[in-house]
């Protein structure tokens, strides 16, 4: 689970570093050094602890560059006279080291004397590791003497395995080489401290074990890096992933290797396989990753046991146009040039096999140490190339490289495209109806029309720099309807050229029977032009056929525009008002019902009417009187109720009315019928 | 031809003198009706010039000359002696209907008239 | 193509009811101030050669955890209640995820109204294509398929491929990229995916141009891609209907540290750009899909007569009314007034009888007034504001609108006076009648 997990991390660190393909990486460059920089005083501002604060110093150191505004050598001094905890001192007087303070006897006695005494009591390797880094830092300023070396070096050498890998404490349950690794840094420390007290014996074992730890890497892809995995003892005790344990290691080797003379048996393609891995980690994470990483390049730069030697290419993409060379380099890993011989065994275009050139020694430039490839570039073609080089190295006791190295470059140039050709020929018999050559020069767009029995050609040639056919990755014709509708087709090598040929009864029903005037736009590309073209060639008027029954043609893809606006604003008609009278014709109309009216009391009058029956005298003149006048208040009750009342209320004053009407209403009809009754009677 | 023109012309002497014969009461009625038709027609001339806003209105207008011409038709059918059917009822009894039965028209006429 | 998956459709119609009922979709009610983020990342270096990103996140007040996606212990849920308010998926090549995470619960936390982040790269696994599939987006089937462009890279030393593309066809949204926008062009290295256009809810926020198209850079082309041209869409996002947001970028890289501070030149151009627009790219579409932008909600709608405060139970037609709401936006610790001219209301019966533009007081009420019209019916105010880049709001209200009573009618018209006098001479004519009739002899 775990190794999965790291070896995830590689897959993504390589990922990460997506800018560079070639299959090895390169050395830490001008630009990658600046960014790191830039990043670095980014987090200037965010570093509190004395540990982090010397993590910013180194990783400037290893950049090369001194910034002062960190921390002071006085304030070092305070925490040196001062703190309590060995951890802080340890970081203080790093910090001492990277700022190259110088202190006083004086004011550190009783910090050297808490060190000692504090070294007596301990068992834990990491307190040890502190108190021995202050004391070797402090021994530069003024005379240090251990109480027992002997006895410090028995505390740190109990802790080891049989395999080579150390706890941290005595009672730890496993193991790790990270351990190892600041095991070895603290021996180096004592070695320094107290040197007599380490006999030949000793010094053979220290550099077994520095030997031996180079055999604790892991490698998960075939990229060519190794890494010292984290085991779970060290996530206990401050972590920090394969890049803490990967540099922690190289650190405790270089200074094994530093403080004794001779030589320690390091395997050189492991030493080469952690450069790589810590050039493929690069400089664009966190603080704790940069500093991880620069702190290990920094001491693989340089270091008394071996120095890795990366070969570099530069550019590892060259432009014929702009008549670039090649210049090869052989340096460190952060760029100090190292003498070598390189021979070009054989340059071989990517994916061929034939091998295009063979066994070239390089002319170099000793002084800079950098060789050209000058005699072969004019014979390069614009493509990709594998270079392969065998490096002999002058010095190779002190240096290790790889002796072949395979390198991938990419040459660009200026591709020619004379003229593009453009025609409709017949379907049936192939011949050419209609040709024009379309000229880049002059851009003249072309105007075609062609129905679905013809078929359109297009054809062209492309020529690389050294007059070649040149076949390009991106070779595109799109037709682009009016609707927006787009449809691309490629262009592909047929003989000495690149052609297309659409005949366009096949592809009627892949345009879907979408009949009108296409656009006809060329684009070629490839990563070795340096020129790639999106031409508008001109139009084309298509005429197609209609679709069969139950097809339905595409129509436009544009969106609608109410989409994602307001709508228009609808607002409501009104029935119109009902046409009305005007006025004064209602009012001689009101006059004119009227008169009917009228004509009744004239006629009345005319037929002689009278009122000879009304009662005369007594109770009957009373009852016609309130049976008339009871009439005449249910009609105005009416008057009344068309005016103001409400059906409710008129109904009350209606029954009210009509019950007092019955009353005198009986009586009088009663009275009149009895008063003609005998009349009739008798006639 | 002739003959034609001179029949309907003895036709209306006829119906004239039939009718100067009958009761004032009933003349009375008839030119009641006749008021009340008179009425009718002018509202609907008038609706046919101006159209029928408000329709409400015009309902309430002509039922109440229509409405009011057919109860006095039927008081003239009751109260005329002539008439054989109705020789029980009473004229006063025919009037009393009469009235009632205007009082609810006109109710419901002014109710509608809005 | 699918709209947005099935499953975001049904549980999003029981929010919409919801909401409908509430009158304005909100966020989750458990989102804190401080919403709580999910990492998943294949390995923790991507915490490393991201940071500057995720610091941007920590800075704005979000808490981050972060997990490796085969860690045991992951879960997005406990006893039925989300403990995250929002997920990163960085891990483009994870196949299986430990504890109880899966793609059916990854779309449910999206169904639950929160949000997404997922960044794919080349050799994307097959479980993120299928998270992506759901979202309505759909990567290039071939694993090995990188985009390219030949007119639009951007140079350096190294690249070979011509994939390192710098993009500058942006949606045209303010809300999604911010007031200034990217100002530089935005550095993508990565898959290509498209969107299909019938699809309402996904919107191309970074396009490549005309030029480019997905294919292996290694393997000479066959037959045409089936992604080119403007048709890629390089970073999408979904806004579904319930108002969850996802952010799919076809680009891991395009969130690191590398391309946020890296100087450049575009192939073609001469302008050469300090630093590239990816920083203020990540980081306003960061804000977007974390809601701090864009996010809306409608409150209080009130409706009255002209004349009155109170809201009726009913109308009746031709009534003169007044109808407000007020409509506030997120900015991601308060809600602050929204203020827009196109906020429209409608009055509607099976269609819009009215549709009228709310005028705004710059503090977020909206306010109009109009006619009711003559028709009568159960009606709607109906809110629908749908905006690139806003959730959409649609809040209705119904109402009945009652015709005249009988007593509501207009009286005594001039026109009807002739049948006005007909009516009181026909009264006036039967009381003489009454009378003349009874005592003739």
């Amino acid at each position: 689970m775990d190794s999965c997990r790291n070896g995830c991390l590689i897959l993504a660190l390589v990922a990460l570093l997506c800018l560079s393909v070639s299959a090895s990486p390169n050395v830490l460059s001008e630009a990658d050094k600046k960014f790191g920089t830039e990043l670095l005083i980014k987090s200037e501002g965010s570093v509190s602890t004395l540990e982090e604060k010397y993590q910013l110093l180194r990783s400037f150191q290893v950049l090369g560059i001194r910034r002062e505004e960190l921390i002071t050598c006085s304030e070092v001094e305070a925490v040196l006279m001062s703190s309590t905890s060995v951890k802080d001192l340890f970081y203080a007087s790093k910090c001492g080291e990277t700022l190259l303070c110088s202190f006083q006897e004086s004011a550190l006695k009783t910090t050297v004397s808490r060190l000692l005494s504090s070294l007596d009591n301990t068992e834990a390797l990491l307190d040890i590791h502190f108190s021995l880094g202050t004391l070797a830092f402090l021994k530069v300023q003024f005379p240090v003497a251990l109480n027992d070396p002997v006895s410090i070096f028995q505390k740190i050498k109990v802790l080891s395995a049989e395999d080579g890998s150390w706890k941290y404490n005595p009672d730890d349950a496993g193991t790790s080489a990270k351990a190892a690794g600041t095991a070895l840094e603290t021996m180096g420390d004592l070695i320094s401290l107290a040197g007599q007290a380490f006999d030949d014996a000793k010094i053979r074992y220290l550099k077994g074990v520095a030997s031996k730890l180079f055999e604790f890497l892991e490698k998960y892809a075939d990229d060519g890096t190794q890494f010292i995995d984290e085991r779970p003892l060290d996530g206990l005790y401050g972590g920090g992933g394969p890049l803490a344990a990967t540099s922690q290691v190289v650190k405790g080797v270089a200074v094994v290797a530093s403080h004794t003379s001779g030589h320690i048996e390091v395997p050189a393609e492991r030493v080469i396989s952690v450069a790589k891995f810590f050039l493929t980690a690069g400089i664009h994470g966190s603080l704790l990753d940069m500093f991880h990483v620069l702190d290990g390049l920094g001491v693989l730069d340089k270091n008394r046991f071996l120095v890795p030697v990366i070969l570099s290419v530069r550019p590892s993409v060259l432009s014929l146009s702009a008549k670039e060379v090649f210049k090869i380099s052989t340096t460190t890993v952060l760029g100090s040039p190292v003498s070598a011989t390189i021979t070009l065994r054989k340059a071989v275009r990517a994916n061929e096999k034939e091998p295009f050139l063979l066994n070239q020694v390089l002319e170099s430039d000793e002084t800079k140490g950098v060789h050209n490839l000058n005699d072969i570039l004019n014979k390069l073609d614009i493509g990709s190339y594998d270079l392969t080089f065998k490096v002999k190295i002058l010095e190779e006791g002190r240096y290790a490289t790889e002796p072949i190295t395979i390198r991938r470059v990419l040459v660009t140039g200026v591709a020619s495209i004379p003229e593009v050709e453009v025609g409709v020929l017949d379907s049936d018999t192939g011949s050419t109806d209609y040709v024009k050559r379309w000229n880049p020069m002059s851009k003249e767009v072309v105007s075609l029309y062609a129905t679905h029995l013809q078929k359109l050609y297009f054809g062209l040639d492309i020529l690389s720099p050294r007059q070649e056919q040149f076949i390009p990755h991106q070779a595109f014709l799109k037709l682009k309807h009016e609707t927006k509708v787009e449809h691309l087709f490629l262009l592909k090598p047929s003989g000495k050229k690149l052609e297309l040929s659409l005949n366009l009864l096949g592809l009627v029903e892949k345009l879907n029977y979408l009949s009108g005037i296409y656009t006809i736009d060329l684009i070629v590309g490839d990563v070795a032009m340096e020129n790639p073209v999106m031409w508008n060639l001109g139009t084309v008027e298509l005429d197609l056929p209609e679709p069969p029954e139950g097809k339905v043609k595409l129509t436009s893809q544009a969106e609608s525009p109410f989409k994602y606006g307001p709508r228009p604003e609808i607002t409501h008609m009104f029935r119109p008002a009902e046409k009305r009278a005007p006025p004064t014709l209602s009012n001689t109309f009101l006059a004119l019902t009227l008169v009917p009216l009228l004509g009744f009391l004239v006629g009345l009058k005319l037929l002689n009417t009278n009122m000879k029956n009304f009662p005369s005298s007594g109770l009957p003149v009373l009852a016609a009187l309130l049976f008339h006048l009871g009439i005449g208040s249910i009609l105005g009750l009416y008057a009344l109720f068309w005016l103001k009342l409400n059906l409710f209320q008129t109904l009350k004053l209606l029954a009210l009315l009509g019950t007092v009407l019955t009353v005198p209403g009986y009586y009088i009809l009663s009275h009149l019928a009895d008063a003609s009754a005998p009349k009739v009677k008798s006639a | 031809m002739a003959g034609a023109a001179g029949d309907v012309k003895a036709l209306f002497s006829s119906l004239k003198s039939a009718y100067v014969a009958t009761p004032t009461k009933l003349k009375i009625i008839d030119l009641y009706v006749f008021y009340a038709l008179c009425t009718a027609v002018i509202q609907v001339v008038y609706m046919a010039l101006v159209g029928s806003f408000p329709f409400n209105a015009f309902l309430s207008g002509f039922l109440s000359c229509v409405g009011t011409a057919v109860l006095a038709v039927c008081l003239r059918m009751q109260v005329n002696p002539k008439n054989k059917e109705f020789k029980e009822l009473s004229l006063e009894r025919a009037f009393a209907d009469f009235v009632l039965a205007n009082l609810v028209l006109h109710l419901v006429i002014m109710n509608f008239l809005g | 193509m699918a709209m947005a998956g099935r499953a975001i459709q049904v549980s999003s119609i029981i929010v919409i009811l919801l909401g409908i009922a509430s009158g304005s979709l909100s966020l989750p009610p458990d989102r804190s101030l401080h919403p709580r983020i999910l990492v998943l990342v294949d390995d923790l270096t991507v915490k490393s050669s991201h940071s500057l990103f995720f610091a941007s996140l920590a800075d704005r007040g979000y808490r981050l955890e972060f997990k490796l996606t085969s860690d045991p212990s992951l879960a997005l849920t406990s006893y039925g209640e989300y403990l995250f308010d929002g997920l990163i998926l960085f891990a483009p090549a994870a196949e299986h995820f430990g504890g109880s995470v899966d793609i059916a619960s990854i779309l449910d936390f999206v169904d639950s109204g929160r949000d997404l982040i997922l960044a794919a790269d080349v050799g994307m696994s097959e479980t993120l294509r299928t998270i992506a599939n759901e979202c309505g987006v759909e990567f290039d089937e071939d694993s090995n398929a990188v985009v390219i462009d030949h007119l639009n890279f951007a140079e350096s030393e190294t690249d070979t491929e011509h994939s390192l593309i710098a993009a500058d066809t942006f949606v045209a949204s303010s809300a999604i990229l911010g007031e200034k926008g990217a100002e530089a062009p935005v550095l993508f290295q990565g898959i290509a995916h498209s969107v299909a256009p019938a699809n309402d809810l996904v919107i191309k926020v970074l396009s490549a141009s005309a030029s480019a198209y997905s294919a292996n850079p290694e393997v000479q082309l066959n037959g045409p891609p089936s992604l080119s041209g403007t048709s890629i869409s390089l970073v999408s996002v979904l806004q579904a209907r319930n108002n969850a947001r996802v952010l799919i970028s076809g680009s891991l890289s395009l969130f690191s540290n590398k391309f946020f501070v890296f100087p450049f030149k575009k192939f073609g151009s001469s302008t050469s750009f300090q630093r590239s627009g990816n920083q203020m790219f990540a980081e306003e579409i960061s804000k977007w899909v974390f809601h701090e932008r864009g996010h809306l909600k409608a409150v209080n709608v009130h409706h009255h007569k002209v004349g009155n405060l109170e809201e009726p139970s009913m109308y009746r037609i031709t009534d003169h009314i007044e109808y407000s709401v007020e409509i506030y936006e997120w900015t991601g610790k308060t809600w602050k007034p929204y203020v827009a001219d196109d906020v429209q209301v409608q009055f509607y019966m099976m269609s819009p009888y009215i549709l009228k533009t709310l005028n705004h007081n710059g503090q977020g009420l909206y306010t109009t007034s109009f006619q009711v019209p003559d028709v009568y019916g159960v009606f709607q105010f109906k809110l629908d504001y749908n905006r690139l880049g806003y959730t959409t709001l649609a809040i209705s209200k119904q109402i009945p609108v009652r015709p005249f009573r009988h007593n509501e009618y207009e009286r005594f018209i001039p026109a009807a006076y002739p049948y006005y006098s007909s009516s009181f001479s026909m009264m006036f004519g039967f009381f003489l009648f009454g009378v003349v009739f009874l005592y003739h002899k």
